[in-house]
């Protein structure tokens, strides 16, 4: 079928000065990507930032006194303090104030030691710098873990995650109330016959349409996207000591996936006004097209599918297959036999 | 299914349908429609409620496609995908409900309109203009529609229609809910373009605006029921009738006069006789004499014609 741009430009030409005088459209695509993009952060990573005492990257400072050393040996049922041990194995022990390297520990308490290498088996640790021991069945607590995060990153590094559900919602939820208002109150006016009596095909039409949606939504939460990296930065850096944002993850998924879920929830909002006669139904059936993509992200936060770069790429191209495919189905529904005829 | 027409063999300028149908669901809108209307000619399609008119007018534009049977527009095929938007363009449609983008102002829904036909900016813009000032609507151009009356929509609606100056105007039901002023204003336009060598089909419940500005009408319910011109259908279902008013009448006039052969019917109302008659030039002279040789005297003869609304009437109730 043909498609012209320029008929595509003149339809879009035309929805943008109608969105300029629908205050509830102004307000989806002003209001609603700023408080997604400055309020929900700031709500969600102030707590979490402001509990760490600053950037918890350092070991701890134990102060160790050694007053011996040991290499070599095989102990097992002791108390040990204030002793360098090398290349131990131990056993069952109660371990202070030591200093381990490449030690052999089972079934032990260890607590304000510096512990280098080695290995540790059913034990528990606390207070303590280790650097690259191996730890099997082993409890870990107030510690510092030598190139491992610390609590306060994961905790926000994972709400960080979280937040891209939100930012990833702008562009899923504007559509609903946008497309809403255009398809249902062009049914409930009455203006799609007349402009079907031009010399413009549907899918002109239909373009046209998705299209004066697609790009104030795309361009809005590619717009709030700067100011909320500055303003996660600025939340996060004192107790990350780096600025998390922006990452990979987060490029691929502001630019890339955005605006394939954009455009998924275009069309399937183009589908669902079609069926519909008031703006409100529109809106309840819309909002649900957020289900599938909150339940996605819910389930790579929780880690079933790793949350990677890759894995975003992979699941826009995913979106973007069923965009298609929803395509050809708002294709169906956007005749003008079956607009004239259905639609009511 | 046989090779569709090309567009050449049918190259004449006029809207030709060839048993059109279209059917909703089991109910037939429109059931088996053959109708001519030439260039420049003004049909007015009168009928009932849901007698398909919109629907006709509507596959007219190939907005709709028919069930079976065709439709030619200029010798384009409204069935055919790659006649559809040639065919469109030819078009103006006066819908129904005027379907105006209420946020917007007059002139943005008539720019966003003349854009959509292709008609060239300056072009455009004088365009627009003139059918604003005519339509006295000139002064509102930059208010939005929505505070608009219901006449000043359906105006707005019409001159949304002649924007890209359509070679063929369909109009559906143009006057409704104007008030007499504007509708004079509309009719006169009609006629201009009339004038102008358009094509016009429109749909009316107002018989006077049928009778006035129609060339010729059809009676739609579902099927054609009758088409002429509205002299025509008045004299094909009604005769020909001719008044006679006297000064004085001698009795048993009535009844001689239907004596005379021609006559169909005679009915005396105070000094008017008014006879239905076959032929008025062969009828009339017999029937003054008639008169006069029983002591009548004849204060003047008159053509009559019963009114748009008998003869509609008369159709709709002789339909079935
Ligand atoms: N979209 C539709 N779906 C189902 N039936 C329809 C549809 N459009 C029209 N009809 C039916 O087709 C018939 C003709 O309708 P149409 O609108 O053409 O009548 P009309 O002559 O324009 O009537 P009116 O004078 O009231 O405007 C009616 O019975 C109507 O119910
Ligand atoms: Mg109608």
């Amino acid at each position: 079928m043909i498609l012209r741009w320029d008929r595509v430009g003149i339809i879009v030409q035309k929805e943008f000065s109608e969105f300029r005088r629908n205050k509830y459209i102004l307000y989806s695509l002003v209001l609603m990507p700023i408080i997604f993009a400055t309020v929900l952060p700031a709500i969600y990573l102030i707590p979490v930032s402001s509990m760490s005492e600053g950037p918890a990257n350092g070991p701890l400072d134990l102060d160790l006194n050694l007053s011996s050393s040991m290499q070599g040996e095989y102990l097992s049922d002791v108390v040990l303090s204030n002793i360098s041990l090398v290349d131990c194995t131990v056993q069952n022990a109660i371990i202070s104030n030591c200093r381990l390297e490449n030690c052999t520990v089972e079934g032990s308490l260890v607590e304000g030691s510096d512990i280098i290498g080695g290995g540790f088996t059913d034990s528990f640790v606390q207070q303590s710098n280790l650097d690259g021991t191996d730890l099997v069945g082993t409890t870990v607590q107030d510690s510092f873990l030598a190139g491992q995060p610390s609590d306060t990153e994961t905790a926000i590094l994972l709400l960080l995650n979280i937040l891209l559900i939100f930012f990833i919602l702008i562009p899923t939820v504007i559509p609903t109330v946008v497309a809403s208002y255009t398809i249902v109150g062009e049914k409930i006016n009455r203006s799609l016959e007349p402009l079907l009596a031009t010399p413009t095909t549907d899918l002109e039409l239909l373009v046209g349409k998705a299209a004066s949606i697609f790009i104030p939504c795309v361009l809005v939460t590619w717009a709030v996207f700067l100011p909320f990296v500055i303003i996660v930065n600025t939340i996060t850096e004192p107790a990350l000591g780096y600025s998390p944002m922006p990452d990979a993850i987060w490029i691929a998924g502001v630019f890339l996936l955005s605006p394939m879920v954009c455009g998924m929830s275009i069309l399937s909002n183009v589908i669902i006004s079609s069926r519909v006669t008031d703006v409100r139904s529109a809106q309840q059936l819309g909002s649900l097209v957020v289900l599938p993509i909150v339940a996605l992200f819910l389930i790579m936060a929780m880690g079933l599918i790793p949350l990677t770069a890759l894995n975003i790429v992979f699941l826009a191209l995913v979106v973007l297959i069923i965009d298609l495919a929803m395509l050809n189905l708002a294709r169906r529904t956007f005749r003008r036999e079956e607009i004239l005829v259905n639609w009511k | 299914m046989g090779l569709p027409p090309s567009p050449s063999v049918k190259a004449n300028e006029m809207i030709e349908t060839v048993d059109l149908t279209r059917r909703f669901d089991g109910l037939v809108a429109v059931e088996g429609l053959n109708l001519r209307i030439e260039d420049g000619e003004v049909f007015g399609l009168l009928g009932p409620n849901g007698a398909g008119k919109t629907t006709t007018i509507r596959m007219l534009s190939a907005l709709i496609s028919p069930t079976s049977g065709s439709a030619f527009i200029d010798g384009l095929d409204v069935s055919h995908r790659q006649d559809q938007l040639r065919i469109r363009s030819m078009v103006g449609l006066l819908p129904e409900s005027p379907g105006l983008y209420e946020s917007l102002s007059a002139w943005q829904n008539l720019e966003f309109y003349g854009k959509m036909y292709g008609v060239p900016t300056s072009e455009r813009q004088a365009r627009i203009k003139q059918l604003l000032t005519t339509l006295e609507l000139w002064d509102r151009r930059d208010d939005a529609v929505s505070g608009f009356s219901k006449g000043m929509k359906q105006k707005v609606s019409i001159a949304r229609a002649l924007v890209h100056e359509p070679r063929y105007l369909f109009l559906d039901e143009p006057t409704s809910g104007l008030d007499p002023q504007a509708a004079l204003t509309v009719r006169q336009y009609i006629m201009e373009l009339r004038g102008e060598g358009r094509t016009i089909l429109l749909n009316t419940h107002n018989l006077d605006d049928a009778h006035r500005l129609c060339d010729r009408i059809g009676v739609l319910r579902s099927r054609l029921l009758a088409i002429g011109s509205p002299d025509e259908l008045a004299d094909r279902f009604f005769g020909r009738t001719t008044m006679v008013r006297m000064v004085s009448i001698p009795k048993g006039v009535p009844e001689a006069v239907l004596k005379v052969p021609g006559v169909l019917s005679s009915e005396l109302n105070g000094n008017e006789l008014t006879l239905r008659v076959e032929d008025p030039s062969v009828q009339n002279p017999l029937i003054v004499d008639l008169i006069i040789s029983m002591g009548g005297k004849v204060e003047y003869v008159e053509q009559g014609r019963r009114g748009l609304e008998d003869v509609y009437l008369k159709i709709i109730e002789g339909g079935g």
